[in-house]
């Protein structure tokens, strides 16, 4: 028996937000402050299950997430991963040599998340989520940010969950009397293999909103725990409610394995491992995924048509996907968002200040940026190194619409 | 034959060219040029103005956006589906119309000072 199975972990039943208009903010600022410098939040920028890439930032950093995965040998394999990783400090992290990148995995859920939150309350006030894969809380702020009404946190890991609880815990206890936080519940369940809806405390809740950050791809083992995750993310959701997330691209990842000689491809900072190259099973095409020699959890493949086509059994219509890379050069066109790159580090600086290094000390790794002051962009520039973009570019960013 | 088998096989046909010379999306994928790392142009970073940690920025100003707001909404007209589908849901007529969405409301008063002293 899995002992994360566990059940659900608390609820806690904190004063609803009335929620005033919410004029004061919307997603996107909220999400902005953030990430840098939120004692309370991590890390992560990924998302949450986590990889490296997530790990990190501020929010985000919740390693849960991949748990979600299967039941038997793997599933135990990601929780117990999970569990056993250390909260460290920030300072620590940012040491990182990945930690732009993961800056920059979480400016761009804080962009989607705030958008999203903008597009729900356009038709109401009060906005009710279901964070899958909630990790440790790696998205809270991003939440709060948005004011939203209810958040319902799960997660495969206990620990990470309870970390969650712990850090909303926190985030009420400091918040200024006159903030209403939304109200809160917090579940332990593996979601690929039990239905949330047994376990919440109003069975009849429904979501606006289902975020499954970088987690989504664990549940691809078998086609049973592709759809009850999916039945998780989409039953309890409103028509018009959105099932949003990031998550491998498997056109990118099968493209660069087609161009290895091996079964593996990566760089400095990560590494993909194949079983086997030229058979791509629609489910169970497990991969070894490895960021910055931390973590290596297996993931699986998710053929992306397949998923578009499992979600229509819940209704759901696919209304937006996007590159990472894509996603990228859309939502930096808003002065907004660039902005809220700057404040969240989501790029470093080239040339470096005079009392800064660079991520890497190799100058092939900036050659891109190297290239472009050369054509007389305005420096200095925001950028990445190639290894972490290379990293981070396989994944992709999806929005399904409940359609009734 | 269960439902789930039925399913997968129905899958394992539908999808039976995934990856191969005939899955089209895939080749489409396949035809664009490879990426570079980001590029932003200006940049402000943790150089003098830049973010400060341990530093509350909640209740600082926003500076209002004053260009056109090219990187605003989705784009799901882009995206298969009814082309009415964008006017529908972004509010043409509601409160937070085009760009000027709840990104540039709130965040009131206090000045611009943060990012006036770029």
């Amino acid at each position: 028996m899995d002992p994360i199975d566990a059940g659900q972990v608390a609820v806690e039943g904190l004063p609803e937000s009335s929620g005033g208009p919410q004029g004061s903010g919307n997603g996107s600022h909220a999400l902005q402050d953030d990430a840098v410098g939120d004692p309370t939040s991590e890390q992560s920028p990924l998302g949450k299950r986590k990889r490296p890439q997530e790990e990190g930032e501020d929010e985000e950093a919740s390693p849960t997430k991949k748990l979600i995965t299967k039941e038997g040998p793997h599933s135990t394999k990601v929780a117990s991963h999970y569990n056993q990783l250390q909260e460290c400090g920030l300072a620590e992290r940012n040491k990182s040599r990945i930690v732009h990148m993961r800056n920059f995995n979480n400016w761009l859920k804080s962009v989607l998340i705030g958008e999203i939150l903008d597009k729900v309350r356009q038709r109401q006030r009060e906005v009710c989520v279901l964070d899958l894969g909630c990790g440790k809380g790696g998205d809270l702020l991003k939440w709060r940010k948005g004011h939203i009404s209810r958040l319902v946190c799960a997660d495969i890991a206990a620990i990470s969950v309870e970390q969650c609880q712990q850090r909303y815990a926190d985030m009420r206890r400091k918040c200024h009397p006159n903030e209403k936080i939304f109200s809160a519940e917090f579940i332990t369940a593996d979601c690929t293999k039990e239905l949330l809806s047994e376990k919440l405390s109003n069975p009849s809740i429904q979501f606006d909103v289902c975020s499954c950050q970088f987690v989504y791809h664990y549940s691809f083992e078998t086609q049973q725990q592709a759809d009850t995750m999916l039945r998780n993310a989409c039953e309890r959701l409103r028509p018009g409610g959105f099932f949003i997330g990031t998550t491998p691209d498997a056109y990118e990842l099968v493209k660069r394995l087609e161009a290895s000689e091996t079964d593996s491809f990566g760089n400095e900072v990560y590494r993909v491992t194949f079983q086997k190259k030229g058979e791509y099973p629609l489910f169970g095409c497990q991969y070894d995924f490895n960021l910055e020699g931390v973590v290596n959890v297996p993931e699986f493949l998710v053929y992306f048509p397949l998923f578009e086509e499992m979600a229509k059994k819940y209704n759901m219509r696919l209304v937006y996907k996007k590159t990472f890379h894509d996603f990228f050069q859309e939502k930096i066109q808003n002065e907004q968002n660039k902005i809220l790159m700057q404040r969240m580090q989501a790029l470093e600086q080239y040339p470096a200040d005079g009392g800064n290094n660079l991520a890497s000390d190799k100058p092939e790794e900036y050659e891109h940026a190297q290239r472009r002051a050369e054509e007389k962009a305005r420096v200095p520039l925001g950028t990445l190194s190639k290894s972490e973009w290379e990293a981070t570019s396989i994944y992709l960013v999806f929005v399904f619409e409940k359609m009734s | 034959m269960t439902d789930s088998a039925e399913t997968l096989q129905k899958y394992e046909e539908q999808f039976a060219n995934r990856f191969t010379a005939e899955d089209v999306e895939y080749q489409r994928y396949l035809q664009q040029p490879v990426n570079t790392p980001p590029v932003v142009e200006d940049w402000r970073g943790r150089g003098a103005g830049g973010y400060q940690r341990g530093r509350d920025y909640r209740n600082q100003d926003q500076r209002p956006y004053r260009g056109r707001d090219r990187g605003r909404g989705w784009g799901w007209h882009d995206q298969r589906g009814p082309p009415q589908w964008q006017d529908r849901r972004w509010g043409s007529g509601g409160p937070y119309q085009g760009q000027h969405n709840s990104y540039n409301q709130g965040y009131n008063s206090g000045g611009q000072r943060h990012y006036d002293r770029y």
